[in-house]
């Protein structure tokens, strides 16, 4: 529900993602020659060279058509072993999920629906990914089928990509099936009267600054004593104030609607109970920072309907959605003049596509907080199926990383290890890698992690030794934070080679009327499965490669 | 062009190592054959000896520890060699979902070979191994007789130079052995080289042109066969039936050199001779070349042991 | 062994499986029908008879949700597991002010464990409580409190005979209701709700018959006092003595709450007569266990703790008395009763209306008007409680008396008379100095800011 503005930067992750492959290949390659060196002896390094030129001829050289051939053969080896059987869970699922949801929450009825819908297919395809692809190749290795391919002309390289593609496109039709038959299910199973909920809303969000009481630019509000430091918030009465800056308005396609519709998520606080009947009022200033120009709106203060997000989404209940329109014509009374002025919103108050939006708290004493996301342009919404097909979207990429995963691990461990291999990547990238990176995050800033790493932390914890407490000085101390600091820094590194799951669920926005938006969403679940396509590509042809398929 | 070797296998050694690269055991020890270009090469030997690593070095399938292979004119591990190459698992490792048809297109599309002439090839080679009755069916459903047939119409669909056949008689009855030693034969005839192993003594004999026997990972013998099945230091007489007297009258007869000779022959052992003696030679005095002719005895006395066995040899040609 | 025979061997199988199956038969036969509850079942196995003797089966305890039974079914044993990890994200989403998704992940918890009481106390409370108390609009403070108070019903339909779910959900609609900041907003919505789908009209759901929150509560804590009854349940929130006063109590709180509202009429007498007759013929009447003292009766009379005394051979009437005077001093029973008997009679409904008017007054100025009502209503006090001195024992009291009084004084001053040298209630407010001066800094506050 509550989405992170900050848009994906390709770039700068182009530029990781090379650097974390250089600096993996380097690494392998290093392991590799020092191996050789021991196995046999001087030699060694000629081997290990003239193997990887053969490699790289392997990948470079490979042919569309026996990557068909195989893919194709993989196809009809999932078919006929009767693995789309799993499809009859999915429609068993379907059958009584009604009986799941029917007691679900009245006031968002939309909601469970879109969540189910979107949770069972990710969680019904995700092991069907995993065990197609983890079990396809060793099963062939050990039928020794594979043998009759590898003795064609067929280079090892397209035998695993022919399989990733083989298992991609059936896992492509698996999930546009189910994707299909769950569209179809949620808009004739969500009531009546929460059809209106099933809609995309596209935001555009701004960026967030404040002023303190005194009218002076300030970083952030005031904490009010939440735990969460999410919203800031700003004295009522007072100079204080949220300024929401959105940049980059396409005018044009708004100005045709003649009118801007804005959208809110404020919180209240109260200092005083005040008029407990009255919600707590507030008031936008449109300013136009060049000409200084500034435009009350609404005139009268509106009054701030909090949690109103999605309960309230009721169709015929428009007055209680926290939604202000602003209209093309302002007519208003500028500060020490009687008359009124009208001004046109696009031509005189947006300049240059961007619009200022001053938010106030009117009654004395009580507080309005206020995030970056809680004040958005609300561009004309998409429909429904934009949205939830953008996050099947999600879920094919991740059927596919899966795939790309498990087949690269099953090129050098049996079906179960592989199958255990890969689920665990995908557990720790959809659990612990937040927790993962705010470690980090951590150690890199300030370089320690509060409680220690590994070793230390298990020794506060055996010794129930709080964390603010120092360690005792002396050898023990000083080797448990030595191997910590360097287990810290192998994290490091490998934080790079673990897939970032979360990248792939998108529900919370479809459940919540959000369109997925493609620079947050879409292009991170897009960038993270191709950029482990070629590496793991790679790796799982020299592990082929370099396997004596017929070692007893 | 018949000296042309389309195989050069020098001093291959192979080692199968364990999880932490102790050795466990030697297949191959310092290996060294050529097979010639047209010929039926048979490789021999008892489970274990080696023959099946062999032909997976030869394929790739395998590396080897030490030594060079060198397979139509390119080094073992070179994909590019497969191109030319038709080979046939030893149980005929394909897939049992696919039918046929499905499995000749399949490695057919692995090779460079355009649509029209993988279906024109596909048709005639199911033709060929006479499956046409059961092309649309799946493999799983085949007999044991079935799948080698289909299994050597894989190895030939890219019409290969060198065909590999490993153990291409097992599991088929009489006359369907007859039938694969036939089309081996025939794919002498259209000048490939086939290398084939076997345990089925009596189908080599019948087609090799030239064996080697492997025990314990060395070669034990290695020759043409007629060479190598001929006892150089005895005669067979083969004559019409002879009553005892006339028995007695040939002897006398012989002994006057009056009588009429029909044919006089070195006398052939049969492969299976060979092979056994082979292989208790080997087993008796290890890591000798065993030399054909040379019989094996308890003491390594082979002079004395000689004499022993003629007479065998006479009474079960008679 | 190894001689036998297979025919043999087949034959001792099927003795074995038939010799085991008697024992099996004999303990696990389902039970055929539902017996009443608590009564050792008349069929099925031994285990069947146990299960219901002692309360253990699923459809002894309350209504049985399919859709848990399958997820429990589902988990295989990993229920403890998931209800911990969705208990985290139901804190985590609480902490978040994800109020929806919060209400989402209680209901996945109540689905794994569904007779796990404080599962229903702990979330029915924060839904009631903390979730209520963040949102700005009273209406949505009343949404959310009204959850909490659906969520705990749904608990006892599950749970059949809990008494604590059905106290507890009580107290969300009497106290919570009745006594929080909102409660003026709250009482009201409670017989007509804001919500557009209710038509003005009470929540059917909480609600059925309109009536007044206290009265709904008194309701629900006489089933927890008929639960507790029962011989299988038990309750933890509170010492017997205080439990089963609730009632009891709910109605004087029904019968203060009018009056506060400014009704003083029939309805007020006959709410006190009730409060009365339920405080000393219902709840003075009950047999209480003494930690000490055998049984007693909170409302016994001397020859009632004779007879007591007869009974029980361990404790003479001395010892009945030492505890009765005990136990009576926890409720505060004399007082209670006192209270509720004295507020029942005409005269003292007629002081409450002076003295409510008077304030009213005070509030809008009409100072002649209010100090006639005050004044007036102070001196039926005076008379009243020399009557029942017991009435002081309670605080409210004494500060609705100091409250009239500074109220008094303040029109007194406004009229330019002198602090009389006595006054009615005199004695009140000398006891009270700091408490006198804390109102009398409240009433300023309040004067300033508002009249």
């Amino acid at each position: 529900m509550f989405f992170d503005p900050e848009p994906f930067n390709m770039g700068l992750a182009a530029i990781q993602w090379l650097l974390t492959l250089c600096i993996c290949c380097g690494i392998a390659l290093a392991v590799v020659v020092v191996l050789s060196l021991s196995v046999s002896g001087v030699s060694g390094p000629a081997n290990v060279w003239r193997a990887v030129i053969r490699g790289v001829r392997d990948i470079v050289d490979m042919s569309p058509k026996r990557i068909g051939a195989v893919a194709s053969l993989t196809l009809k080896e999932s078919l006929r072993r009767q693995d789309v059987l799993v499809g009859v869970v999915f429609v068993l699922l379907f059958m009584f999920a009604g009986w799941f949801l029917s007691s679900a929450n009245v006031d968002t009825p939309a909601k469970p629906y879109i969540s189910f819908v979107l949770t069972a297919i990710r969680w019904l395809i995700l092991p069907v990914a995993l065990l197609l692809s983890c079990w396809g190749l060793p099963a062939d290795i050990k039928a020794r089928s594979l043998h009759t391919v590898v003795t064609k002309p067929a280079r090892r390289s397209e035998v695993v990509l022919g399989r990733m593609l083989g298992y991609s496109s059936l896992m492509t039709v698996g999930v546009a099936i189910m994707g299909l038959v769950g569209y179809v299910w949620i808009t004739r199973q969500v009531p009546e009267s929460a059809q209106h909920q099933l809609i995309s809303r596209v935001p555009q969000y701004g960026q967030l600054t404040y002023l303190d009481r005194t009218g002076a630019p300030s970083f952030s509000g005031i904490n009010v004593g939440d735990m969460w430091d999410y919203r800031s918030f700003v004295e009522g009465n007072t100079k204080a104030a949220a300024i929401f800056t959105f940049k980059d308005l396409n005018t044009n396609r708004l100005s045709q609607d003649d009118q801007l519709q804005l959208e809110y998520r404020f919180e209240v606080f109260r200092t005083h109970k005040g008029d407990i009947e009255k919600a707590v009022q507030a008031q936008f200033t449109l300013v136009n920072e060049q000409s200084g120009l500034r435009v009350p709106y609404p005139r009268v203060p509106f009054e701030v309907k909090e949690f109103a997000d999605m309960q309230a989404r009721s169709a015929e209940d428009d007055g209680r959605l926290p939604i202000i329109t602003i209209p093309r014509e302002l007519t208003y009374t500028p500060e020490g003049e009687l008359s009124s002025k009208t001004v046109d919103l696009f031509e005189d108050v947006i300049h240059d596509g961007t619009l200022t939006v001053q938010v106030r708290c009117v009654d004395q004493g009580q507080y309005l907080g206020a995030a970056r996301t809680d004040l958005f342009v609300r561009l004309p919404d998409k429909t429904f199926a934009v949205g939830y097909f953008k996050a099947i979207w999600g879920t094919w990429m991740m059927a596919i990383l899966v795939i790309v995963l498990g087949t690269t691990a099953s090129t050098f461990v049996k079906g179960p290890v592989a199958t255990l291999l890969t689920f665990a990547m995908v557990l720790t990238g959809l659990t612990l890698r937040p927790f993962m990176s705010g470690v980090l995050e951590q150690y890199q800033q300030t370089g320690v992690v509060q409680g220690g790493g590994m070793l230390e932390s298990a020794y506060r914890m055996v010794t129930q030794m709080n964390t603010q407490v120092e360690l005792p000085g002396g050898f023990l101390t000083e080797a448990i934070q030595w191997i910590d600091d360097r287990m810290l820094q192998g994290l490091l590194l490998l934080q790079n080679v673990i897939p970032d799951f979360t990248h792939f669920d998108m529900t919370p926005y479809v459940a919540n009327g959000f369109d997925v938006p493609w620079n947050n969403a879409m292009m991170p679940s897009i960038a993270t499965t191709l950029a482990f396509i070629l590496p793991a590509l790679i790796l799982g042809y020299f592990c082929l490669q370099w396997r004596e398929l017929e070692a007893k | 062009m018949d000296n042309e070797s389309v195989i050069q296998i020098r001093n291959l050694s192979k080692v199968y190592r364990d999880f932490w690269g102790r050795k466990k055991v030697q297949a191959l020890n310092s290996l060294s054959l050529d097979v010639k270009k047209g010929e039926i090469f048979g490789l021999l030997g008892p489970n274990g000896s080696g023959k099946t690593t062999t032909m997976k070095l030869l394929l790739g399938l395998l590396f080897p520890t030490e030594g060079e292979i060198t397979i139509l004119g390119r080094p073992a591990h070179d994909v590019e060699k497969n191109e030319r190459i038709g080979y046939l698992p030893e149980e005929s490792y394909l897939y049992r979902f696919l039918n046929a048809d499905e499995t000749l297109d399949f490695y057919g599309r692995l090779f460079k070979m355009s649509p029209q002439v993988r279906k024109e090839r596909k048709d005639a080679l199911i033709e060929q191994v006479g499956l046409q009755h059961a092309r649309r069916r799946q493999l799983k459903e085949y007999s044991k007789g079935m799948t080698r047939r289909i299994g050597l119409a894989q190895a030939l669909i890219n019409d290969p130079d060198l065909v590999m056949l490993d153990e291409p008689t097992s599991g088929l009855d009489p006359l369907g052995t007859r039938d694969m030693k036939d089309m081996i034969l025939k794919l002498r005839d259209e000048g490939k080289t086939v290398v084939m192993c076997s345990h089925l003594l009596a189908d080599v004999q019948d087609v090799c042109d030239r064996i080697a026997i492997l025990y314990g990972g060395e070669l034990k013998v290695m020759g043409s066969v007629s060479e190598l099945l001929q006892a150089q230091d005895e005669t067979q007489m083969l004559t019409t039936h002879l009553s005892d007297e006339a028995l007695a009258e040939v002897e006398a007869v012989l002994a006057k050199h009056q009588a009429k000779m029909m044919k006089v022959d070195h006398p052939k052992t049969t492969l299976e001779d060979l092979f056994l003696r082979t292989i208790q030679e080997s087993q008796a005095r290890p890591g000798r070349r065993f030399v054909p002719g040379e019989r094996p005895g308890e003491d390594g006395n082979s002079a004395a042991a000689n004499s022993t066995d003629t007479a065998k040899v006479e009474g079960a040609a008679s | 062994m190894n001689q036998m025979s297979s025919r043999n061997r087949k034959l001792v199988y099927m003795f074995s499986i038939l010799a085991l199956l008697i024992p099996i038969g004999a303990l696990g036969m389902p039970a055929r029908e539902r017996s009443q509850p608590g009564q050792p079942g008349q069929s099925g196995g031994k285990i069947a008879r146990l299960r219901h003797e002692y309360r253990l089966g699923e459809t002894t305890l309350g209504d049985v949700d399919p859709a848990s039974a399958t997820m429990n079914l589902v988990l295989l044993g990993m229920r403890g597991v998931a209800g911990t990890m969705l208990w985290m994200q139901a804190d985590e989403q609480k902490r978040m002010k994800n109020w929806s998704e919060l209400e989402q992940t209680t209901e996945s918890i109540i689905k794994l464990q569904p007779r796990f009481l404080d599962v229903w106390q702990f979330q029915g409370w924060n839904l009631a409580y903390n979730v209520s108390v963040e949102c700005d609009a009273v209406e949505d403070r009343f949404f959310w409190v009204k959850k909490g108070v659906k969520f705990m019903l749904r608990g006892t339909n599950q749970n059949e005979d809990a008494s604590p779910l059905y106290h507890d959900t009580g107290t969300m609609m009497g106290k919570k209701m009745g006594r929080s900041d909102e409660h003026k907003q709250f009482r009201r919505y409670f017989k007509s709700d804001p919500d557009p789908r209710w038509e003005g009209q009470a929540d059917e759901e909480i609600n059925p018959n309109g009536q007044d929150n206290y009265l709904v509560a008194k309701e629900y804590y006489n089933i927890a006092n008929e639960k507790e009854l029962l011989p299988w349940v038990e309750q933890h929130i509170m010492e017997r003595t205080l439990f089963r006063s609730y009632p009891a109590r709910s109605q004087m709180d029904y019968a203060t709450a009018i009056e506060n509202d400014g009704q003083f009429d029939e309805v007020t007498v006959n709410a006190w007569k009730t409060a009365h007759e339920d405080w000393t013929n219902v709840y003075g009447r009950e047999d209480f266990l003494t930690t000490g003292g055998g049984i007693i009766k909170l409302g016994a009379t001397d020859e009632e703790l004779q007879q007591l005394a007869d009974e029980d051979p361990n404790n003479d009437v001395a010892s009945k008395r030492n505890w009765l005077d005990r136990y009576q001093k926890m409720t505060n029973y004399p007082y209670w009763a006192a209270r509720s008997k004295v507020e029942s009679e005409p005269e003292m409904v007629e002081t409450r209306r002076k003295l409510y008017e008077g304030k009213k007054l005070f509030f809008k100025q009409d100072i002649l008007q209010a100090r006639e009502l005050l004044e007036s209503g102070l001196n039926d006090l005076q008379a009243i409680f020399e009557k029942h001195p017991i009435l002081l024992d309670e605080q409210e009291m004494v500060e609705d008396i100091i409250k009239s009084q500074l109220m008094w004084f303040y029109v007194l001053r406004i009229s330019g008379e002198p602090n009389p040298e006595t006054f009615p209630m005199m004695n009140v407010w000398n006891q009270n100095p700091a408490l006198v001066s804390e109102m009398d800094q409240r009433l300023q506050e309040r004067v300033s800011d508002g009249l």
